[in-house]
């Protein structure tokens, strides 16, 4: 290589430099932005196990911060009702519920019933409100039952126990569609 | 009786045999990771172009207006040393602003290289590569046909790159040297260099993995795929802060003439 390329070549390096620093910048601006613009409200329901609630919303929180601002609306009585109620007056953006705690007003008392009644609100829910639901069971062990509460309107279906990190990659999924960069000013 | 000569292979053409096939071994696999870098490299560009287009541009506009008040406030303030800093700093921001946007190169719209538009790079590459360079002279022939072949299949233009590569299949820089000491040598650097800058590929696609603008590019893809722009978006919020700061330099200004 000639003297004279590798000297113009040294001088350029400055140069270029400094032009990728200078636009480094105006695209790192556009990313504090984005992330500023993440931190927005993300409203929960839980309901069913108080305890289990409460370690659900603290680690969310925790994992969430400077992304979301994370509320848990919890429910220690699991009425469908008050459910309803709860998605009616707040914007909930994911109901997380214990499908086999949730108690009818019904008077059918069968097994079948109740799952009857589950499925039931699901599909309400989902027609109704439109927000992602994790459906959390222990009860029926019936292993269709996971199926049908899909299609019944849950987004996901997890039977208890289950690892944190599984339940993470759930509730992550449930984020996606609603990471609505620039619209929480409308919220 | 037949009475045939048959010639025997020497060490050295058996070793000049296994680096051969090494070295090709290698080449197409420099091609592939070339090819990789480029298009990863071209899709950045394009999307950076596109950003600076739509939200840049608006961050150019609002380092100009914040640049203006904060001069504005400095009339009022001459001898301030706060304001005189904040006035500086404020200004050089928006050239800065400016000169990334003049940088940004016009009509860079889409980039998506047809397969056989990969290959014909990916052959390219394997060929004329300046890692397979027996001396300087031929490293430089080599670089500025690298930088040619790359602006080519970045713009998309097959004919650029069928002609650098029948210009190095004519150049005297393309014919093989003699002596199967000398070309074991020559294999054995060639290897090394090939080895050397298939790391620093891995390097530079890692780097550019890690980048803000790529975090970006990511983030509005995923917005992308839920039907939404989130450039557009952005530069809306800029706009916002736009509006506040032109009602902030009309106050400046009103108090100065006050």
């Amino acid at each position: 290589m000639s003297k004279e390329t590798n000297e113009t070549r040294l001088q350029l390096i400055p140069y270029q430099n400094r032009q990728l620093s200078i636009k480094a910048n105006l695209i790192k601006r556009g990313l504090d932005l984005v992330y500023s613009l993440e931190t927005r409200p993300l409203k929960v329901l839980l309901h069913g196990d108080k305890h289990l609630s409460q370690t659900i919303v603290e680690h969310l929180k925790l994992i969430y911060q400077g992304r979301y601002n994370v509320t848990g609306f919890i429910m220690e009585l699991s009425w469908a009702s008050e459910i309803v109620y709860l998605a009616e007056t707040q914007t909930i953006d994911v109901f997380i519920l214990i499908l086999n705690n949730i108690i009818f007003t019904s008077e059918k008392r069968s097994s079948e019933d109740h799952i009857e009644n589950i499925l039931n609100l699901l599909t309400l829910m989902r027609k109704t409100y439109g927000k992602p639901i994790i459906g959390l069971f222990t009860w029926p062990d019936d292993p269709s039952f996971e199926k049908r509460a899909k299609d019944a309107g849950a987004d996901i279906v997890l039977r208890m126990p289950f690892k944190w990190e599984a339940f993470q990659k759930v509730f992550e999924s449930c984020l996606i569609p609603q990471n609505e960069i620039g619209r929480s000013k409308s919220r | 009786m037949k009475n045939e000569i048959t010639k025997r292979e020497t060490p050295e053409e058996r070793e000049l045999r296994k680096k051969l096939a090494e070295l090709a071994e290698l080449e197409g696999r420099l091609g592939e990771k070339e090819l990789e870098l480029a298009t990863f490299r071209a899709e950045l560009n394009v999307f950076e172009a596109m950003y600076m287009r739509i939200v840049g541009v608006k961050y150019v506009e609002l380092d100009e207006i914040e640049a203006k008040i904060a001069e504005a406030k400095l009339r009022e303030n001459p001898y301030d040393k706060i304001f005189q800093e904040e006035a500086t700093k404020a200004r050089s921001r928006a050239d800065e602003s400016k000169e990334a946007m003049g940088q940004i190169e016009e009509g860079i719209e889409e980039f998506k290289p047809s397969e056989s538009l990969k290959k014909l790079y990916r052959e390219v590459a394997k060929r004329i590569h300046p890692d397979l360079a027996e001396d300087d002279s031929e490293r430089l022939k080599r670089e500025e046909l690298m930088a040619k072949a790359n602006r080519a299949y970045q713009e998309g233009d097959r004919e650029k790159l069928q002609a650098i590569l029948a210009e190095w299949e004519d150049s005297p820089e393309s014919v093989k040297g003699k002596g199967a000491g000398a070309e074991l040598v020559r294999l054995i650097r060639k290897i090394a260099h090939v080895e050397n800058r298939l790391r620093k590929i891995e390097m530079e696609m890692t780097q550019l993995k890690e980048s803000d603008l790529y975090e970006l590019k990511k983030k509005v893809e995923v917005v992308k795929a839920h039907g939404r722009d989130l450039l557009s978006e952005m530069a809306e919020q800029v706009e916002g802060k736009i509006s506040n700061a032109k009602e902030s330099l009309k106050v400046t200004k009103r108090i100065r003439s006050a």
